[in-house]
């Protein structure tokens, strides 16, 4: 019933119970999950590049849930999370999401409330990914330009008219106006503005 | 010429007559004298001139009376005799007359006068009659009489023996002709004599013949010998140790006698004299001798008899004071005592334990009376030792229970009692009972500031964990919610998952017991145990609770837990809230000793003889050794936050169950704090 790329939620709490009762909980929404007792545990765990979130319990045994977070960080995991704590401490609940956490539940929290949290965290997962995924096909699109082309690319994205590209690269208008087809149609961008989004998408990374 | 001739012959025959008178006379053995009326000597007998050793004529010249009467008695007697010269009648008296060996001898003279016709006194006719002897046994008798006179006063003078010696001594002297007396007694371990008395020429003590070896000179033969040693010549005596000393001083005779008291020596009496010693004198020194002896034994054992009784007085009186203070430290003390023999129901009572009770001393004690003052819920405890008491089980019996006196007042009474023998094969018993009501009620006093001052501490402790404390009991409510969340969803699908619902449901009951559970743990917590309650505990399951309560508490320093606990313990008897805060006063401590680095938090419990130990071992900062001996006195404390009375209270618990606690140093790191607990509590 749950499929390999279905999402997987990843609970790190000291308490068996509560572990327990998460998952259930989770289970009972069809959503799959795994548990650790330690955020090491789940740190040293391989994870499948399915969507995923992580219920993360804020005081662990020897390693903290915020510390963790930035371990996280880190090593580059872009994972959500979502924190739940005993008793709110507002110092740590503004780290935290200042670090980017999803939600930051007090226990005893609503069941609901989890839930809501966890399909949030997986949304942002899923566009996170989605939006991972197309920056790395516009790259791959971009690493088949030639130099001229990429040149000429940027010159179009910074907003210079054909003619002043040509003027810039000491060539003919109509040079410009043949790499410039080029280009649009390697990028597989079908107006100028996909062409510029395109541009800072490959600067942002 | 008739009458001529009648004259004539008158006168021949008178010659005649004179002359046969004188041839008479001179026959008699008596010592006749004729005197003249003025008292001269117109005539003496042979016998006065054979005893003069003079003749006639001699007689005549000068005066007879001073050359042969003994000057004192003419002297003595000058008046009377002259007054007794001029009445014309008889007289008499006695004096010395000398001899003419130049010994004076007593004589007893008669005087007869020859009267004229108008009955005047013409002549005297004088009769002397030697009773020197008389005089002599009378002389003796006097002395005799007098020595024992004085020596009988002495003796039966109540003065001391010193005191009576002395007038014995100055008796001899008086009476006996003695220049000194001196009467030595024999020391007690009867070597040595050792001078008591001294009277006459010499009086002191403490001369050279104080003390005389048993043995020595005359007077230690005289004691050695047990006999008498006398001497009328002193210049010839070989035992005399100083002859230049008897002759500048003129003595003449010694006599020494031992004072025998049936054969047993007791001393020596002795005198020296400037004179012969007579027999007699001698006899009647012996005699008094005997008499000193005999009066001084009688003294010696009526000055101990004396001294016994004195003693006895002495002890009396000790007693006496004994008696009061016994009772005036009963009082003070609030101890009474009593004497009892059980089976026959007989009870002397002290004073105070009268007062105690609150009872007239005029009361009878019986068992009755004692039972109806006993508090009835301790009367069990009376009737147990009366029958234990009985039935000989117990030689002490130490006993606590509660009384109210007839006037209603409760008092905590204290009693030891003890078997002190039999009589008339039933057990005798005596014992002392205080009254200990005002130190119970101190007591139960300061029990209830101690526990007032646990509770506080408890309290405070508390405060501080109350955020561990509230997560703990979180977590097993969250999971309670979150499964309480998926039971629902469970049912709530189209085809309901029941099987998945009751799992979600019973996780849910274990969750909230668990949180009951705590909770419950804590209320104990916060209880206030004035009157603590005793109960058999299982040590482990306590260590156990403090791990549940604690848990949070060490993440959050950092700590790991760890416990050995020996399996099949003994349960203790003990107050389960007071050894919670003594495990959760040492595991705090050990886990903020460790907070900087974090560290292994051990419990263990182990069985040790007739103990149980406990340690909880960290491996924080330690203590310093100068610190070892403050640690455990209130209000020290190296904490920032810290009261300082962790500890203290923790050793007072510990030690209220009859065990110790106690800190040691680990050999790497930290500290190991250790308590010990009795399997087998005494019940008091």
């Amino acid at each position: 019933m749950i499929a390999d790329n279905d999402p997987v939620v990843f609970i790190v709490d000291d308490d068996a119970s509560v572990r327990r009762s998460i998952q259930d909980l989770l289970s009972s929404v069809a959503l799959r999950s795994e548990a650790f007792a330690t955020p090491q545990a789940f740190l040293d765990s391989k994870r499948a590049g399915c969507p995923a979130c992580l219920v993360l319990d804020v005081r662990l045994p020897g390693m903290s849930g915020l510390d963790c977070q930035r371990r996280l960080a880190e090593a580059g995991v872009t994972i959500p999370i979502i924190f739940i704590t005993g008793h709110s401490e507002v110092p740590v609940t503004v780290q935290a999401m200042k670090s980017g956490a999803v939600e930051f539940l007090t226990k005893p929290f609503r069941p609901q409330e989890l839930l809501d949290a966890v399909q949030q965290a997986l949304d942002r997962d899923r566009k996170l990914r989605e939006k991972h995924r197309e920056t790395a096909e516009v790259r791959n699109r971009y690493e088949t330009l030639t130099t001229r082309e990429r040149e000429v690319m940027e010159l179009v994205v910074s907003g210079l008219l054909n003619k002043q590209i040509a003027m810039k690269l000491g060539t003919g208008e109509h040079t410009v106006k043949i790499h410039r087809g080029h280009v649009m149609e390697k990028m597989k961008a079908d107006s100028l503005p996909a062409l510029i989004r395109m541009a800072d998408r490959l600067k942002s990374n | 010429m008739a009458l001529e001739s009648d004259r004539q012959k008158a006168a021949e025959a008178l010659q005649l007559d004179t002359h046969s008178l004188s041839l008479i006379t001179d026959l008699i053995p008596s010592f006749i004298h004729v005197l003249r009326t003025d008292g001269s000597v117109l005539y003496v007998n042979q016998a006065v001139l054979d005893y003069h050793g003079i003749t006639l004529k001699d007689v005549q010249k000068g005066d007879y009376r001073a050359r042969f009467f003994h000057p004192e008695d003419v002297e003595r007697l000058r008046d009377e005799r002259r007054d007794a010269l001029l009445r014309p009648v008889p007289f008499e008296n006695e004096q010395r007359v000398l001899r003419k060996d130049g010994e004076y001898r007593w004589f007893l003279i008669r005087y007869n006068p020859l009267l004229d016709q108008r009955g005047k006194v013409k002549r005297w006719y004088v009769a002397a009659f030697d009773i020197e002897d008389r005089k002599r046994a009378e002389d003796a008798q006097a002395r005799q009489a007098g020595v024992r006179a004085d020596v009988s006063a002495a003796l039966s003078k109540p003065t001391n023996l010193a005191e009576i010696l002395r007038a014995c001594t100055e008796a001899i002297v008086r009476h006996l002709d003695a220049a000194f007396a001196r009467i030595w007694m024999l020391n007690k371990d009867e070597s040595t004599l050792e001078l008591q008395a001294s009277a006459g020429l010499y009086t002191r003590l403490d001369g050279s013949y104080s003390r005389i070896p048993v043995g020595d000179l005359k007077v230690g033969w005289i004691a050695r010998e047990k006999k008498a040693h006398l001497t009328n010549d002193v210049m010839t005596d070989p035992r005399l140790n100083d002859k230049d000393w008897a002759r500048d001083n003129g003595m003449v005779a010694f006599a020494g006698y031992p004072l025998l008291v049936e054969d047993r020596l007791i001393g020596v009496v002795a005198l020296f004299a400037r004179r012969p010693l007579s027999e007699f004198i001698l006899d009647t020194l012996a005699s008094v001798a005997d008499t000193i002896a005999q009066g001084i034994e009688r003294k010696r054992a009526e000055e101990a008899l004396r001294n016994a009784l004195d003693e006895i007085q002495k002890s009396e009186s000790k007693l006496r004071q004994a008696y009061v203070r016994l009772a005036e430290a009963q009082r003070l003390s609030k101890t009474g005592s009593f004497i009892t023999d059980l089976l026959a129901d007989e009870h002397n009572w002290s004073e105070e334990l009268y007062r105690i009770f609150e009872l007239d001393p005029a009361t009878k004690i019986t068992h009755e009376t004692i039972r109806t003052v006993f508090h009835p819920d301790d009367l069990p405890i009376y009737e147990a030792a009366f029958k234990r008491a009985v039935d000989g089980l117990d030689r002490d019996l130490e006993l606590a229970y509660r009384i109210i006196t007839p006037a209603g007042n409760l008092k905590h009474v204290h009693s030891i009692t003890r078997v002190m023998g039999a009589v008339a094969d039933r057990p005798v018993f005596i014992g002392a009972i205080q009254d200990v009501t005002e130190s119970k009620l101190a007591e139960e006093a300061l029990n209830t500031a101690r526990g007032e001052l646990a509770h506080m501490a408890r309290v405070t402790t508390l405060s501080a964990l109350t955020a561990s404390i509230a997560h703990e009991i979180n977590q097993p409510i969250s999971a309670a919610i979150t499964s309480a969340g998926a039971c629902l969803r469970w049912l709530n699908r189209d085809q309901p998952e029941v099987q998945r619902a009751r799992e979600a449901a019973m996780r849910i009951e274990e969750d909230g017991k668990r949180a009951a559970e705590i909770i419950s743990h804590l209320k104990s917590f916060y209880k206030k145990d004035v009157s603590p309650e005793r109960e058999l505990v299982s040590v482990n399951d306590v260590v156990g609770e403090m791990l549940v309560l604690l848990r949070n508490e060490a993440e959050r320093h950092t700590v790991t837990m760890r416990t050995e606990l020996a399996a099949d313990l003994p349960p203790i008897r003990a107050d389960r809230v007071q050894l919670q805060q003594v495990l959760m006063n040492l595991m705090l401590n050990g886990m903020e000793a460790m907070s900087e680095k974090g560290g292994e938090l051990r419990i263990n419990t182990q069985e040790e003889g007739r103990d149980l130990k406990v340690s909880v071992s960290d491996t924080g900062i330690g203590i310093p050794g100068d610190k070892m001996d403050d640690i455990f006195n209130a209000f020290f404390t190296t904490k920032v936050q810290g009261i300082g009375m962790g500890l203290s209270i923790s050793s007072t618990i510990i030690e209220s169950h009859g065990g110790r606690l106690w800190a040691i140093s680990n050999p790497g790191t930290g500290a190991t704090f250790l308590f010990t607990l009795p399997t087998e509590v005494e019940v008091h």
